[in-house]
């Protein structure tokens, strides 16, 4: 076997266990829900696929099959720009893939007398050079035109882009020097035409004038008669076998534009390092199938068809896909965008909030990377600033089941010593956080400026009488457990405030269980803004207390010991 | 810009409540603004007049015969401008009403009805909600009762009451229960007890608490807390349960049938399709042409609505219709001429008690007979700029026990003045 | 301590007034083992010792004019916030001038204050600008210097309970109405119950007048006289706390000059009207009005703040020589030993202010301890003011603290303005050891801060009352009449800051006493001495 063959085959090797061990990964890693093992996942999985076809699924199979793996109307709905460049990198790449890279193993079969030199091969193997260029450069301009206007950008894998524009411009270019190479004219001839002497001089003519070939040293321009000659050996013995090359416009043209560099590339071999470079890109991407960006394509149709499935996924199943959806994002982005706290992102200095980063996030969660350090911290600050909106689920053209991801996160966080806010807030009583603030460092200046208005503000609370309307509407004082329940009504926040006793406030539960109805802000006679107050003070007390040491694990609600 | 109006109403308190309904009733296109102001601190109990005059704290107990009196006495008291036979058939109509949203009262009558109050005293008043109808009957009839009160709800005790009208009302006996509800560090809320009363098995446990202490009680009181939805229902349940009659006792803010008043009135004018902006303040109102135009701050954007007549029922201090500056006290949306003494410091007397009252109460907007705001010459502002309720000057409510009658009856007498020059103001435009 | 009224009492020491000279003179004895009463007429703080800023003078106030006065302010100061710490907020003081005030004043003032052993430091306006926030913009010069907070409540309660400890006796609601002269000396003191009339005798070897602005009149009784000026404060209160810092104005003393931080509250004043008669003693509107101007000039933002009350309270000034008006006269106190004038067991101590009650105390008490013949030196100087449980609740801030931390499930709130606990009550009135006499509330509220929030006693009062009947201290008809009285009462300091806010509080205070209740007829027919 050639180098190539052997190279091409470790590739396949590494492509097929890259593969197996990512599809692995879902049965073996995840979120969490209740604790399963790898036999339990695959049984369940296995026991899924075996139901779902006669569930009358077969249909729907084909349908998603063909609309939304191939189609992908997805992606249209959601985005057409995209669905544009994607499509024309989708097709332009598979159709290479099929026809051209696999030809003498896929077209030769399909049809009779396949020859890549003769068209329609020729010109639709450009044509599909040119398409994948064209999904490049319309994914560039939409990205670049979008630039400021999307959120902080995720983690990009240029490898990815560099392999796929690297294959085809070195095909282009490998074209290009072919169809100027002396050398490879000349090789030509002597395999397989046989024509006297004269013959060959009046075909070179020919193929210099008419192709461009550049002979060296360069001919001086042939007569009309030797032309007329040449094309006649041309249609005898090339013609059959070889179409023009002006088919492969892309190629021409760039082979025009080389020019008098053609002869010296030429004898530097060019032709044999452009199509060994194109080979080795090529074998990256074959090798590279199971990493980074390019493993897309064979998890995202897995996530769409099975998200075809109607079965309710029992919680070993809901795992798997758990897994799955964390390999088979494609990085598009298309939750950020329509993330609706995704403006906290840039208020709070932290990327965690926007939907991708968060998953990235989560495939370490997964692989059991949660330390506890800072990036804990800002995972916990990103995953809980999640409002439960629904419109990054809804957005995706994969069909990820983010919410179902986002909430697994947070149970994971909460294993992990890191519940939300009102959570940990409310396992330490209001007056140990005023101590502890007290004996703290001084207050920092408030971040967030927009939100400490109404609290330092005297005419917020001066005009309450002191009516108790406010307590006496509030729902969450209404059902509140004696035992666990708030510590301090709306009006008492209000006195606390009023008596300076802000810090007080800051770490009690009625700021944090405050459901945010509005009852008592409607219902104040005097017109206090009560909600507000509360809310600004939930807000302080997340900067404030969020400084200081935190309880211990231990003592907080939901966590389990690792 | 929306089609204009042919009243707003501004205000939302009982005055408020009132013109809106009776507008409504008469088929003006009613818009109202404003917010409840000191509706929700309401007892429940409809005063029309108590006292009169409050120097000698004369009390009456028939209201009509002490009218008489204080329209001679006081010609320039609001009352002096309204007909007996108006103030009548506009109760009538507000209780209508009110029957109609789900909140009863006990049809009034010609005489006043003694009710106990929450710390013992008695109280003289006018027209009285159903739920509280069997104290004032068994208080008039002297016959013993038995009052029961909540662990945890601070301002009211049995005990505190009983001593502080054993004089009036001898063979109280008292009774605290642990009424299981939920609250904070031993603190229940009335509304919250009413919450839960709302549900009927909670009334059932409540009866069975109480029934074997009844003893030779012919009524047992309750403070008021009986349900906020459907009050009648919850007493009526309760009266079947203990097997004697079952009342509620008024108690100060946070009162629960002021909840209940203004839940019924702002059910009453959404049924009569009056249009509401309540969560806005009204921050002007201006005069275009012959219209009004009221502009409303509301987020997310201001709101401008006009109308062809304006009923102003702000209320007083508490309800922003007037407020004071140490130099004097202005009507906060039109500047509007107000009746005041001459400087602070004859605003209050020494004495909280002093029996002739403070003067400032006293101070206010100053009308016409037609209820039209006058300016400082008494001449009328606008044919159509009417004041109602509290706000106006000439009257002492919380002293001479006619809080209610004043803003039923001026509510009332306004929107037939107006009715009258809407004819006028309609044939025009 | 409960009070026991038996037909005569015996002691070495009668003391007459329960203001905080009073309370030092029988903590001084007390602690020198010497037996003594002190009778009160009222209760503790009835007089100045209630009604004032509550401020522990640097002694920065007085350098120009009374130098001795300022000198003896800044060593007190100095020894009470050592201690009695927990009486005291040292939050420092600033003094500030606005464009206007005089400036040699402001060039001559650190000088002064050196003279006077005051540690001052002058620092930029913009410096005391972040300091104080809500300085007016119109500063022009600032300095600092050592001022305090004191809360003059908790100081005279403890040192009366300490007094206690040491053997005192506390007789309240009692005042004196005559005096049995044998000879030259004293021989008994006829008092009687300000409530229920009830006369006893006590004979005591020596008599204490420290009556403050009664002391004339009490020495009068005696067949003496001691010529005061009557000279009238009115300090106004706010809703919510204004400045961190005391802020005095940096000019020659005058008319509000004054702006404390009151713990949870500010308090500006103050003013100086020369009065004579003592009975009903209010602040009024032209003086509030006067003090809400002249005091915005440091802080702009009292115009716009809500005022919750004001009080008035009269400082018992000795008169020596023909004073022109009350801050001419020293703010110093006399001792007078009534022997040159034919008493010789009768002693007043008057004059004085708050922060030098100590030394006016130890004075007094070394004159009678060496006509008693004891020899036990002074120990105030020395001596911690020991903290006593239920004298912390007058603490602004300091029932929301406690309350919050101990989270007691069954531990009502019942004045929700400043969060004052049912369990921080009960312990106030059992230490009182009540027996169902008129004025509880007032009892509490002395000890407490019940009725001194937003609500001025509207709601609290009710709780209270109720809360009382519950457990059976309060019987009959008495729960309306202390609510009436205790309203009446808090009417006092609501009358001259009714605008705005307040009087939308008020306006609801009406309408439930009056509307709802109807307390003003029962007035009519209420029995109350």
């Amino acid at each position: 076997m050639t180098g190539f063959g052997w190279a091409l085959t470790l590739a396949a090797a590494v492509a097929v266990a890259g593969s197996l061990w990512r599809a692995a990964g879902w049965l073996r890693l995840g979120l969490p829900v209740v604790p399963s093992s790898m036999r339990e996942r695959a049984g369940a999985l296995v026991a899924s696929l075996a139901r779902s076809p006669r569930r009358a699924s077969a249909g729907r199979a084909v349908a998603t099959l063909v609309l939304d793996v191939l189609a992908q109307r997805r992606l249209w709905a959601r985005d057409p720009v995209r669905w544009a460049a994607h499509s024309l990198l989708f097709v332009g790449f598979t159709a290479l893939c099929l026809l051209h890279a696999f030809g003498d193993v896929v077209t030769v079969r399909l049809a009779a007398g396949y020859m890549p030199t003769v068209n329609p091969w020729l010109w639709l193997r450009d044509l599909l050079g040119v398409l994948v260029l064209l999904g490049l450069a319309l994914g560039s301009a939409r990205r670049r035109a979008a630039r400021g206007r999307l959120p902080a950008p995720r983690r990009r894998d240029p490898l990815f882009v560099f392999i796929v524009l690297g294959i085809v411009v070195s095909g282009f270019a490998l074209g290009a020097i072919k169809i100027t190479s002396a050398p490879a004219f000349e090789r030509m001839l002597r395999d397989y035409a046989s024509v006297s002497d004269d013959e060959a001089a009046a075909l070179r003519a020919y193929w210099a004038a008419e192709f461009g070939v550049a002979f060296s040293p360069p001919r001086i321009a042939a007569s009309t008669a030797q032309l007329a000659a040449g094309e006649a050996v041309h249609q005898a013995a090339c013609a059959g076998c070889h179409a023009r090359p002006q088919a492969a416009a892309l190629s021409y043209s760039l082979s025009r534009v080389l020019g008098d560099m053609a002869p010296v590339l030429a004898t530097w071999g060019a032709e044999v390092w452009l199509l060994r470079l194109h080979q080795l890109l090529c074998v990256l991407a074959i090798a590279y199938l199971p990493f980074g960006r390019a493993f897309h394509v064979v998890s995202a149709p897995v996530v769409l068809l099975a998200g075809a499935g109607t079965a309710p996924p029992s919680d070993p199943n809901r795992k798997v896909r758990r897994a799955l959806a964390l390999d088979a994002c494609v990085r598009c982005g298309l939750c950020d965008e329509r993330c609706s706290v995704a403006p906290l992102a840039s208020l709070l200095g932290n990327a965690m909030v926007l939907p991708a980063t968060k998953l990235d996030a989560l495939r370490a969660v997964a692989r059991g990377r949660l330390d506890g350090g800072p990036g804990t911290v800002r995972l916990a600050e990103g995953a809980y600033a999640c409002s439960d909106c629904g419109r990054c689920t809804v957005g995706c053209p994969v069909g990820l089941r983010l919410d179902d991801l986002w909430s697994a996160g947070q149970e994971a966080l909460r294993r992990h010593g890191e519940p939300p806010a009102p959570e940990w807030v409310k396992a330490t009583s209001a007056a140990e956080w005023a101590d502890r603030l007290a004996a703290g460092p001084p207050a920092a200046r408030p971040r967030l400026l927009r939100y400490t208005s109404l609290t330092v503000d005297r005419h917020t609370f001066s005009p309450c009488v002191q009516c108790q309307t406010c307590t006496n509407v509030c729902p969450v004082v209404a059902h509140s457990d004696r035992a666990n329940g708030v510590d301090a009504t709306p009006q008492k926040v209000m006195n606390l405030l009023r008596l300076g006793l802000a810090d007080l406030a800051l770490g009690s539960r009625m700021v944090w269980d405050c459901a945010t109805c509005y009852q008592c802000q409607e219902h104040c006679p005097a017109g206090i803004r009560v909600t507000e107050v509360l809310y600004e003070l939930r807000n302080r007390g997340y900067e404030r207390l969020g400084g200081l040491p935190r309880p211990e694990p231990a003592a907080l609600p939901g966590h389990r010991a690792p | 810009m929306s089609a204009t109006y042919d009243v707003a109403v501004v205000g939302a308190g009982l005055a408020g409540m009132s013109a809106a309904v009776f507008a409504a009733n008469r088929g003006l296109r009613v818009v109202q603004v404003g917010n409840a102001g000191a509706l929700l601190f309401s007892s429940g109990l409809f005063d029309l007049l108590g006292v009169h005059p409050i120097e000698d704290g004369r009390t009456w107990s028939d209201p009509w015969a002490g009218l008489v009196v204080l329209r001679r006495d006081i010609p320039e008291h609001p009352y002096a401008k309204l007909e007996a036979a108006q103030v009548r058939a506009a109760f009538g109509e507000l209780v209508a009403a009110l029957d109609e949203a789900g909140l009863a009262y006990t049809a009034p009558g010609e005489r006043n009805r003694e009710v106990l109050t929450g710390v013992g005293t008695a109280k003289s008043t006018y027209c009285v909600p159903r739920t509280m109808e069997p104290g004032a009957a068994t208080l008039e009839a002297g016959a013993p009762c038995l009052l029961v009160d909540f662990e945890g709800l601070r301002e009211y005790s049995a005990k505190a009451i009983a001593a502080g009208a054993a004089a009036r009302w001898p063979g109280m006996r008292t009774l605290r229960l642990s009424f299981p509800c939920p609250g904070i560090a031993g603190e229940v809320y009335a509304a919250h007890i009413a919450l839960a009363l709302e549900e009927r098995g909670a009334r059932e446990r409540l009866a069975d608490l109480v029934r074997p202490h009844l003893g030779d009680a012919r009524a047992v009181g309750l403070p008021a807390v009986l349900g906020i939805m459907r009050s009648d229902r919850a007493a009526a349940d309760l009266t079947g349960a203990i097997g004697v009659p079952v009342f509620e006792v008024p108690t100060m803010p946070t009162s629960v049938p002021g909840l209940r008043l203004k839940n019924a009135l702002e059910r009453a004018v959404a049924a009569r399709g009056v249009e509401r902006r309540v969560h806005g303040r009204v921050a002007a109102v201006e005069r275009t042409g012959d219209e009004f135009a009221l502009s409303v701050a509301a987020t997310p954007t201001p709101v401008s609505l006009h109308a062809h007549a304006v009923i102003l029922a702000t209320g007083r201090f508490m309800g922003r219709g007037l407020e004071a500056s140490r130099t004097g006290v202005r009507e906060t949306l039109m500047d509007l001429h107000v009746a005041q003494p001459a400087t602070r410091s004859d605003w209050h007397r020494a004495d909280l008690f002093d029996p002739r009252g403070h003067a400032l109460n006293r101070a206010g907007l100053e009308v016409d007979d037609g209820f039209r705001a006058c300016d400082a010459r008494g001449a009328v502002v606008h044919p159509r700029l009417f004041a109602v309720g509290t706000i106006l000057a000439h009257h002492d409510w919380a002293r001479m026990k006619c809080g209610a009658g004043l803003a039923i009856g001026t509510a009332s007498a306004a929107v037939a003045h107006l009715t009258g020059e809407l004819g006028y103001a309609r044939g025009v435009s | 301590m409960r009070e026991k009224q038996s037909a005569t009492m015996d002691t070495q020491v009668l003391i007459i007034g329960g203001g905080a000279t009073g309370t030092a003179v029988a903590r001084d004895l007390a602690l020198r083992g010497v037996a003594c009463v002190l009778v009160e007429r009222d209760d503790l703080n009835a007089g100045a010792s209630g009604r004032n800023h509550g401020l522990l003078h640097s002694g920065a106030r007085y350098v120009a004019r009374d130098a001795d006065a300022a000198a003896e302010c800044q060593v007190e100061g100095a020894l009470l916030k050592r201690l009695a710490p927990q009486c005291i907020q040292d939050t420092g003081g600033l003094f500030v001038a606005v464009a206007g005030d005089d400036e040699r004043y402001i060039a001559d003032f650190p000088g002064l204050c050196a003279k006077s052993g005051i540690s001052v430091r002058p620092v930029p306006v913009d410096e005391a600008r972040e300091l104080e926030p809500s300085l007016s913009p119109r500063a022009i010069a600032a300095c600092l210097v050592p001022d305090a907070s004191i809360d003059p409540f908790g100081l005279s309660l403890e040192m009366m309970a300490q007094a206690e400890r040491c053997g005192a006796r506390l007789v309240r609601r009692t005042g004196v109405v005559g005096f049995e002269r044998a000879g030259d000396t004293i021989a008994a003191v006829r008092l009687r119950h300000s409530q229920t009339g009830e006369e006893c005798l006590l004979t005591a070897d020596i008599v204490v007048n420290a009556a403050g602005a009664w002391a004339r009149g009490v020495a009068q009784l005696a067949g003496l006289d001691v010529p005061m000026l009557y000279s009238k404060g009115t300090l106004v209160v706010t809703h919510a706390r204004l400045a961190h810092r005391v802020l005095n104005r940096l000019r020659p003393p005058g008319d509000a000059d004054i702006i404390m931080p009151g713990g949870t509250v500010s308090i500006a004043g103050t003013t100086s009207l020369t009065i004579d008669d003592l009975a009903d003693v209010r602040p009024t509107v032209p003086e509030v009005d006067l003090i809400v101007e002249e005091a915005s000039a440091l802080l702009p933002a009292l115009r716009e703040t809500r005022c919750i009350r004001a009080y008035a309270g009269v400082r018992p000034l000795v008169a020596a020589g023909p004073a022109v008006d009350g801050r001419g006269v020293s703010r110093g106190f006399a001792l007078l030993d009534h022997g040159r004038e034919g008493v010789a067991n009768f002693v007043t101590i008057t004059g004085g202010k708050l922060t030098t009650c100590r030394l006016m105390a130890e004075r007094t008490a070394d004159l009678v301890c060496a006509r008693l013949g004891v020899t036990m030196p002074c120990r105030t100087r020395s001596e911690p003011l020991a903290p006593t449980a239920e004298c912390e609740w007058t603490e602004p801030g300091f029932g929301p603290r406690a309350w919050m931390r101990a989270q007691a499930p069954d531990d009502a709130l019942l004045c929700e303005c400043e969060m004052v606990s049912r369990s921080a009550l009960h312990s106030i009135a059992s230490a009182l050891g009540f027996d169902g006499h008129d004025g509880v509330l007032a009892d509490l509220a002395l000890r407490s801060r019940l009725g001194k929030g937003a609500c001025q006693g509207t709601f609290c009062a009710v709780r209270v009352v109720a809360y009382l009947y519950e457990q059976g201290a309060l019987r009959g008809e008495q729960g309306l009449r202390e609510q009436r009285e205790f309203f009446r009462e808090r009417w006092r300091g609501q009358h001259a800051v009714l605008w705005g806010e307040q009087l939308a509080q008020v306006e609801l205070a009406e309408a439930i006493h009056c509307g709802l209740h109807g307390y003003e007829l029962a007035a009519r027919t209420a029995v109350r001495p």
